[in-house]
């Protein structure tokens, strides 16, 4: 034990300089996308030496480039369809689940355009959440598994609006509020986006029911559904913004500021 | 008492100046990035030991990265130059060590002391610093003469104001 002392003594310097180091790397790494996603890598390979999996470690490192140009292949499909909106790739370098408030950090390619709050966020076409605060490439979003929201739903591409709400605790299911009782809606039937917000296009699917809740005779019901995003394994994402959003944001002012008489 | 906090004053000063004026200073496309917070740690006196240059250099780097933003950069850059200018210290003393109270300054040490030794540290930190920064981006290599024309840059510029502000204590 005294030996030890003696060591940690004589090597003093070495290990606190060591230790700091160690601390402010990891700051670093914790603070930008790029050494972050290199330590899980380092961490990957490492696993991989002591397991001889080298190979399909590699092989999957190919699998995320190609994972990478796919999202943006599908992103660029997306704008030249009929629709308006503009689709661009982005992945996902944080996220949580298991909070009541979850969060997604996300970083863009510098050439995909400039993104800004209020945009929507698809997941393999499905929605999946929404930008609040954009920094250069990175973004802040909050994904539909959040406590304390409100998004707009339909059921089917024909049926009646209600709001949507996440199941705190469950990062795979969610309300439907306010559905009325008379619409026929049975376990399967598909929850789409309104287009309402502004924040997603309408006609993207954002769950399917699977249960119908409240009393039979009550005005309007509560449906239970499954999201379709699996927002556990989140990675490649595309976020979506309307060219138009300004104007339409300048009308809704103008209808704000109007002056109405009772 | 003024003598012997001069050194920090300048270490305060310097350090002010980076963070909040020169805090996002990139400057000929990424040649010159000047590190002017260094020149505070170069003046400190020749006597501290290893031990306290390591975590001043370290404390700087953390001010300047809770100032800028910089997480974690300036720190573990602020470590390295700390750890080395321990070393640089011993390796550019004389055989018979400093006198007491001898500064780091060009009036005491001579210009191609206080040159050699700045250029030496300067350069060590912004490889180190521009090799961390520019390894997310993959580009590590390719920012080595960056590290190179920056630090040379800022020896420059820290001789210059050096002299500038010595010039009184030299005729003395």
């Amino acid at each position: 034990m005294r030996d030890l002392f003696r060591l940690l003594g004589r090597y003093h310097m070495l290990l606190l300089f060591l230790v700091a180091q160690g601390f402010a790397l990891s700051w670093f790494a914790s603070n930008h996308g790029y050494p972050r996603g290199k330590w899980v890598r380092m961490h990957l390979a490492y696993t991989g030496a002591v397991d001889e999996q080298i190979s399909s470690l590699t092989s999957l490192a190919n699998l995320s480039e190609e994972n990478e140009r796919l999202a943006a292949e599908v992103a660029d499909l997306r704008n030249r369809q009929a629709s308006s909106w503009h689709h661009a790739p982005a992945q996902v370098i944080r996220s949580t689940v298991d909070a009541t408030h979850n969060l997604l950090v996300l970083q863009k390619n510098d050439s995909s355009g400039s993104w800004s709050p209020d945009q929507g966020i698809l997941a393999g076409g499905f929605a999946a959440g929404r930008i609040l605060e954009v920094e250069g490439d990175y973004a802040l979003a909050v994904p539909m598994v959040t406590g304390g929201m409100e998004w707009s739903g339909r059921v089917r591409r024909d049926g009646p609006v209600g709001r949507i709400r996440w199941k705190v605790g469950d990062p795979s299911r969610g309300w439907m509020l306010d559905v009325p009782s008379s619409t026929n809606v049975f376990p399967g039937d598909t929850i789409f986006t309104t287009g309402f917000q502004g924040v997603f296009p309408p006609d993207i699917p954002i769950g399917r029911v699977v249960d119908q809740q409240g009393p039979e005779n009550d005005e309007f019901a509560t449906l239970e559904f499954e999201y379709l995003v699996d927002f556990r394994s989140l990675r490649y994402v595309e976020w979506v913004a309307k060219p138009e959003a300004a104007l339409i944001h300048s009308l809704l002012e103008a209808f704000n500021t109007m002056s109405w008489s009772e | 008492m003024v003598r012997m906090m001069g050194p920090f004053f300048k270490w305060a000063a310097a350090l002010l100046v980076q963070g909040l004026v020169l805090r996002d200073a990139v400057w000929f496309n990424g040649w010159f990035c000047p590190s002017l917070h260094l020149m505070g740690l170069l003046l400190l006196p020749l006597t501290l030991s290893p031990l306290f240059l390591l975590i001043i250099g370290g404390a700087t780097g953390l001010l300047l990265d809770l100032m800028t933003a910089g997480g974690g950069l300036w720190t573990s850059s602020g470590l390295v130059f700390g750890v080395s200018l321990g070393l640089v210290n011993r390796l550019l003393a004389p055989r018979e060590g400093y006198e007491v109270g001898s500064s780091p300054v060009v009036g005491d040490q001579g210009l191609g002391w206080f040159i050699i030794r700045a250029l030496m540290l300067l350069v060590v930190h912004d490889l180190w610093r521009f090799g961390l920064e520019a390894g997310r981006w993959g580009i590590r290599w390719q920012t080595m003469p960056m590290a190179i024309t920056s630090a040379l840059a800022s020896a420059t510029i820290i001789l210059l104001i050096h002299l500038l502000f010595s010039g009184n204590r030299r005729k003395r």
